[in-house]
């Protein structure tokens, strides 16, 4: 059964220059002890499609669609239950770790305040289960760290801090947007590890939101791939990457710089820009930039269609190009 | 000497650009940070030499230090046959005519009050090059980067990212560099532009007998586009030589670290390595990375590793090179 | 974006499509009203002498403490002087002294702003010691000290009050210019040898300018308001009635007031609205230029 359904979600930002239709019919859902990958580049969708989920999308958002996590509407959420969803049966970690937490208090009491908040546990009983949450995110000296400020960790480890904090409640979901973009290559792995081993050791629902299809391959379940705010192809990572039904998710495949190509090979990248999201979809929204579009693509938007080599793997394109497109 | 030697430059006779000893020192609270010390690369003419390196390794300081927007403690930067550090302020400004550079953030590299073509021609108008560079020429140079000279009067703001990143290049050129600095010119971009603006860089290379200095955080971008590597570590050079030599045989426990954190590298987890970085105040002694490093021994922690020659252009600072 | 370059790339359009909205129209109604009435009021200000009005000095004009009539239209005051073309020219010196002195305070803080942000080190520490020391001297003081010693004209009283903007519109060039200096435009017009000169007039001024605009706007109310306060202190300008003086006549006897309240209400619904629509234009124009600044 799923933990997190999403049906047909749109954002749309209400600016001074006119609407801005950020995120479009997105539907995906997530299962209990499953990692959901989001990939997609800058003006995607999926940094407002999490955000709209955690309740963190300014007034001016205009959200319709549900997004029912255990049966519970998330956008019909009364205030009260509001408080105890957020950090307890949801939580989230951030790209960056530095602003995720706050510079003049120390590790010990930024981990404490929300279990005291959600649960009221005493004091001594929430710093025991603070050594044990860093323990849990392999930080070495836990109970050292404590008395720590931010600023004395290295980024690795305040990310760790911030995955710790996540985990303070035992959510049944953890969302994390970017959590190694800002860190150094040798240090991203490790997070990315950890994340994939607390996902199995407390079988939670885990939603990695990335730009990069690397980082997804071999830790989720299953990738949604969006671009101009719409998924472009939803299906199970290996079925992915053993079979790109969209033209773009093959694109950015190819356009990724690879280790074992000779230098000098020249690149394939994605001709032209991201689309301009405050203009009123008409088409594909990567039609133009497309090499397979044909004249449909520009002046009707695809639907999600199941036509994969295998079940439930749904793709927005007429022009297919893997085993879709061949039959 | 600062360094660990410099035995791995080529003849000086060949470099259009020879770093020798450079060190960069800023004043902290709580002492003297240097963050580059003792680093020695040369660059020949038509070459792309990257240097890759994490944050904090020193990689864009040296950069910097090498066209002297941060003024060098020590070291000597020699740029065809001027030696930067002895030259007056005027004289720096008319050699760096030639020493171009480019950054990470595209939207921050341009004025986001003055329109592009403004913004392209501005080093037209410093020179008093306007007669070489009217509306014409300046509109074959945004065509050649691939901007719709038609937008000319746009602002940034209205570009995207890699569009923005074309501008920034094209107002470098318009000065007709022999050097182009790049420091990180496409990890602020999407991965599908990414391609297009190495590519881009490619192309010019060529059409502008461009000689590129390329700093980055990816070995994956690094590996595609150099002719030769330097890998620092903490203000420091771990490893120097030409890109197939050093990718194919990397030598220096930290290079295969890097390497083996990228996918498809084929290099495996057992090379990954332990601990934080040390703090660059208080660096630790001997080999810097002794603190991190799975194959560390004593001689490590006493004695400063210099460099050897692991293949003829492929040299390791390194006690137990792998 | 069918044609190519020599390269593998195509020739493009920006990202963005131009929403054909304009700064003018997203400054909104309220501003070009606060532009129209600031328009109204300094045409006529600066116009006065040729206007048909009655000659302000002219005590006979109406009957004393007459009410607004045709002709009359915000009556008279207590001496029987038109109170319409007292405030018109009162306009004269209550803009002027403000203008003057929101020039003094922009001309020497912006530029020791916009230079202590930019050249940092020594000079900077200087300038922010001058500044702070500015904002710590009594203001008051400093304009009765000023209009005692060297008279009570026009331009001085305009300079011991330009004296005071001085900190803060400097303090927000610095600031301003700090943010800018930091940026990578900046330093690549270094790198392309522009002169700090040049620096500093094409890349700093023009982003410096629009908030310093916008405080100018807000500072010119607030000189307008303070020329008042000096008037009530009885060390504003001598000759002539300015806004704050012609106000301070019609409301220093309590049976003026009484008898004739719209004496002393018409100039202070001007001052009012006058001092308004400043306020409202520097907030507009502020906010405007900032959320475009978010979008970078």
């Amino acid at each position: 059964m799923s933990l997190l359904d999403v049906e047909d979600l749109a954002v749309t930002f209400n600016t001074p220059d006119g609407p801005v239709y950020a995120v479009s019919n997105v539907s995906f859902s997530v299962k209990k002890g499953e990692a959901l990958g989001i990939v997609g580049e800058s003006g995607s969708g999926k940094s407002v499609t999490v955000k709209s989920l955690m309740g963190l999308l300014p007034r001016t958002a205009d959200i319709t669609g549900t997004a029912e996590f255990d049966g519970v509407n998330l956008f019909n959420l009364p205030s009260d239950r509001k408080k105890h969803f957020y950090g307890v049966d949801v939580a989230m970690v951030f790209q960056n770790p530095m602003t995720s937490l706050n510079p003049v208090k120390r590790i010990g009491s930024q981990l404490t305040e929300g279990m005291r908040y959600h649960t009221g546990i005493s004091s001594s009983d929430a710093n025991a289960r603070a050594v044990e949450l860093l323990d849990l995110v392999r930080i070495p000296d836990a109970s050292d760290r404590l008395a720590q400020y931010p600023h004395e960790l290295s980024g690795g480890m305040r990310q760790r801090v911030v995955i710790a904090m996540a985990l303070a409640n035992d959510p049944a979901l953890l969302i994390a947007d970017e959590p190694t973009t800002a860190l150094d290559v040798t240090v991203q792995r490790d997070i990315l590890d950890l994340l994939d081993s607390l996902r199995a050791d407390l079988d939670m629902g885990l939603v990695l939101i990335t730009h990069d299809l690397g980082v997804v391959h071999d830790r989720t379940d299953n990738i949604v791939v969006m671009y101009g705010g719409r998924v472009m192809e939803l299906a199970p990572t290996n079925d992915v990457f053993a079979d790109m039904e969209h033209p773009y998710t093959e694109a950015l495949y190819q356009s990724i710089p690879n280790m074992s190509l000779p230098r000098g090979t020249r690149l394939n990248p994605i001709p032209g820009s991201p689309p301009d999201l405050s203009v009123t979809p008409v088409g594909c929204p990567f039609a133009p930039r497309c090499t397979y579009a044909i004249d449909r693509c520009s002046s009707e938007i695809p639907p999600l269609f199941d036509g994969g080599a295998r079940a439930d793997h749904y793709y927005a394109c007429f022009v297919p190009q893997g085993s879709a497109g061949e039959s | 000497m600062v360094g660990i030697g410099t035995e791995h430059l080529r003849d000086a006779d060949d470099a259009i650009l020879r770093v020798e000893d450079l060190v960069v020192e800023f004043s902290v609270d709580g002492g003297t940070l240097r963050a580059v010390a003792g680093v020695s690369f040369d660059v020949q003419a038509g070459e792309t030499l990257s240097i890759v390196g994490e944050s904090g390794c020193g990689k864009s300081t040296t950069a910097k230090a090498v066209i002297h927007l941060e003024e060098p403690a020590d070291g000597v930067v020699t740029f065809g046959d001027a030696e930067l550090s002895a030259l007056t302020g005027a004289e720096l400004r008319e050699v760096r005519r030639e020493l171009q550079m480019i950054f990470q953030d595209p939207i921050s590299s341009l004025n986001p009050r003055r329109a592009v073509r403004d913004i392209i021609q501005e080093p037209a108008h410093i020179w008093e090059m306007e007669e070489l560079w009217g509306d014409e020429e300046i509109d074959e140079m945004m065509t050649e980067v691939g901007i719709d000279p038609q937008y000319g009067d746009r602002r940034p703001y209205q570009f995207s990212g890699g569009q923005c990143q074309r501008i920034s290049i094209a107002r470098a050129l318009v000065l007709n560099p022999k050097v182009l600095i790049a420091d990180e010119p496409v990890s602020a971009l999407d991965v599908s532009v990414q391609a297009q603006i190495l590519n881009l860089l490619d192309d010019l290379k060529s059409d502008f007998q461009l000689t590129l200095l390329f700093i980055s955080h990816d070995l994956a971008v690094v590996r595609n586009i150099s002719d030769r590597v330097v890998v620092m570590y903490l203000g420091r050079v771990a490893e120097i030589g030409d890109a197939d030599s050093l990718f194919d045989n990397p030598s220096h426990p930290y290079t295969r670290t890097l390497l083996a954190a990228v996918p498809g590298s084929g290099l495996e987890a057992d090379d990954s390595i332990s601990g934080e970085l040390p703090s660059p105040l208080n660096p630790p002694t001997g080999c810097r990375f002794h603190t991190r490093c799975p194959y560390a021994t004593e001689i490590c922690i006493s004695e400063v590793p210099v460099f050897t020659q692991q293949d003829p252009d492929h040299w390791v600072a390194c006690h137990h090179p792998q | 974006m069918a044609e190519t370059t020599a390269h593998d790339i195509a020739v493009e359009a920006p990202a963005e499509a131009d929403t054909g909205q304009s700064v003018s129209s997203r400054l909104g109604l309220g501003f070009w009203l606060s532009v129209v009435w600031l328009i109204i009021v300094a045409g006529l200000a600066l116009l006065a002498p040729w206007l048909p009005i009655a000659d302000p000095n002219e005590t006979a004009v109406g009957g004393r403490l007459e009410g607004p009539r045709s002709g009359l239209w915000f009556g008279s005051d207590a001496t029987g002087r038109d109170v319409f073309s007292l405030t018109i020219w009162g306009a004269r010196i209550s803009l002027l002294v403000g203008f003057i002195a929101i020039l003094v305070g922009f001309l020497v803080g912006g530029t020791l702003g916009i230079l202590s942000g930019y050249f940092r080190g020594r000079f900077d520490s200087i300038v922010s010691f001058i500044f702070v020391t500015l904002l710590s001297f009594p203001a008051l003081i400093l304009a009765i000290l000023i209009t005692t010693l060297l008279g009570r004209t026009v331009f001085w009283v305009a300079l011991s009050l330009g004296i005071l903007a001085i900190a803060p519109v400097g303090r927000l060039a610095r600031a301003q210019t700090l943010v800018f200096a930091e940026r990578d435009f900046v330093t690549a017009a270094r790198v392309l040898g522009a002169s700090h000169r040049r620096i500093i007039v094409h890349e700093l001024l023009p982003n410096v300018v629009i908030p310093m605009s916008a405080l100018a706007l807000l500072g010119m109310g607030i000189a307008v308001v303070a020329e008042g306060t000096l008037a009530f202190l009885g060390i504003s300008v001598e000759d002539g009635l300015s806004w704050g003086k012609q106000i301070f006549l019609a409301a220093s006897r309590r049976s003026e007031l009484q008898d004739g309240p719209h004496a002393a209400f018409f100039p202070i619904g001007v001052v009012f609205l006058t001092v308004l629509s400043l306020n409202y234009a520097g907030d507009r124009l502020r906010e405007v230029f900032d959320a475009k600044e978010l979008v970078l």
